[in-house]
């Protein structure tokens, strides 16, 4: 099967401080619709993986290539309306005053018009269970909402790609199920799946490939 | 002094030697003396072993920002000889250009003080102004201050990511809506940062915050006789210097 490139990373290096590189000479492509899990211990460089393909950070050297453009040159507001990428603390993403306007966010400014704006936020209040919130100030929610509430809004653009950054975290049973049947629905529309997570049980029903990190290095990459 | 020794003076000592340079800089108006004044805290930083041009580096944002100040507290002054004119009004006098320099020396000398006192940590810092009576509250909200300062540049880099990662763009926005996003974004970070404090205050109660009337602390401070000797020639350098000012400046 000939599967296209969504995300690839060519001898890509990357470090904070020049004395001490976190990502060493790394070679990784992800694929166009595919449900990929990056797993491995704290500290392994998953976070910083994460974000550099989701064009957050910027590499030291070596070419990040986002869906066959130069990532290093793409400025990140380019590179988010193809990738989505939701952080480890829901806080540092929610920017509005109430749950609706935050899913409508990043639309309303990239003059969608008003009818695609109310459609998108009414069907992403649905998906997610938040239709009761759609007042509540986001920052007011509890961990769990406000990870479903950024989830929704990155969706709103709706990315071909999409990096989730330990997406179960303040997450109950009923949630994660949610979330399940979410990451079910998207693999279904062929949107691809980054998720970096620590809960086995949620990477095995979600992912099809498991990219093991550690120490900088993808050590293992298997499919299930 | 050796770099080692001006490092290890008493917090205090160094509180009172900003405390000399930034009166002077404050009271005098004249932008030679305000010159020199600048190169004696250009010296000052040297001897604690920090670099006046690194340290200028940076904070040089601050830097146009005082001088765009400066300029435009320059067009508003008509006195002196007018340097630029369009019609009958002069946009630039030698009386506004010789405000905006002593702004200027003002301002870089205030900054170099900062500089010094950035050879102590923060907690030195409060230690010391608690040793010098200031009300423990005051100076526990004063070191709380500065711990936060770097938590909230980070937090403004987050949300301004988190823009960016909603596909906008905000530098080709319309005025209209690059305010509406900003004026957007000012109150969810103003509500996290209340939010944030709510939660600190609470955990610092549960730390048992003012449970005792007085507070005994790990750290004590003790002034050595270099303290003293700093204290003293800075004191009545600036009283030299003062009325070196009044005198041949002022007269």
């Amino acid at each position: 099967m000939n599967r296209e490139i969504a995300l690839e990373l060519k001898n890509l290096v990357f470090s904070y401080r020049p004395e001490s590189i976190l990502i060493e000479q790394m070679n990784l492509a992800l694929f166009k619709g595919e449900a990929a899990a990056l797993v491995g211990p704290n500290g392994a460089g998953k976070t910083t993986l994460g974000k550099l393909m989701a064009g957050i950070l910027k590499p030291s050297s070596g070419q990040l290539i986002i869906f066959g453009e130069e990532g290093k040159t793409l400025p990140l507001h380019r590179i988010a309306q193809r990738v989505g990428y939701c952080f480890q603390n829901p806080e540092h993403q929610l920017l509005a005053v109430s749950v609706e306007d935050e899913i409508a966010f990043g639309l309303k400014y990239r003059s969608a018009g008003q009818d695609h704006i109310s459609r998108v936020t009414e069907s992403l209040l649905k998906l997610f269970e938040i239709e009761r919130l759609r007042k509540a100030f986001p920052l007011n929610l509890s961990w769990g909402e406000k990870r479903r509430v950024v989830l929704a809004a990155s969706l709103a653009l709706d990315p071909e790609f999409i990096i989730l950054d330990e997406p179960t975290n303040g997450l109950d049973d009923e949630q994660i199920e949610t979330l399940n049947r979410v990451l079910g629905g998207l693999h279904e529309r062929g949107i691809g799946v980054l998720l970096i997570s620590h809960n086995q049980s949620f990477v095995e029903i979600n992912a099809q490939r498991i990219l093991q990190m550690e120490e900088g290095k993808i050590v293992n990459d298997y499919c299930l | 002094m050796s770099m080692t020794t001006a490092f290890s003076l008493d917090p205090r000592t160094k509180l009172f030697l900003v405390a000399c340079l930034s009166s002077c800089a404050v009271i005098t108006t004249h932008w030679a003396f305000l010159s020199g004044l600048w190169v004696v805290s250009i010296l000052l930083l040297l001897v604690f072993g920090i670099s006046p041009w690194d340290m200028m580096k940076k904070i040089r944002l601050l830097l146009y920002m005082v001088i765009f100040i400066a300029m435009m507290q320059s067009i508003f002054i008509s006195a002196g000889q007018a340097l630029i004119t369009i019609g009958n009004i002069s946009l630039m006098t030698t009386g506004g250009l010789l405000m905006a320099m002593e702004f200027v020396f003002r301002m870089l000398i205030i900054v170099c003080s900062a500089g010094i006192l950035s050879t102590s940590n923060s907690r030195e810092i409060i230690q010391g102004l608690i040793q010098l009576k200031l009300p423990y509250e005051l100076a526990f909200m004063a070191s709380l201050g500065i711990r936060f300062i770097p938590v909230f540049a980070e937090e403004l880099r987050n949300t301004m990511t988190a823009v960016q990662l909603r596909g906008i763009d905000i530098r080709v926005l319309p005025w209209r809506q690059k305010i509406e996003v900003m004026t957007g974004l000012f109150q969810p970070v103003v509500a996290g940062a209340i939010i944030k404090s709510r939660s600190l205050a609470m955990s610092i109660e549960m730390r048992g915050f003012r449970a005792y009337p007085t507070r005994s602390s790990y750290l004590l401070l003790k002034y050595e006789r270099k303290d003293y000797v700093v204290m003293i020639c800075s004191g009545l350098l600036t009283a030299i210097l003062m009325f070196g000012y009044f005198f041949w400046f002022q007269a």
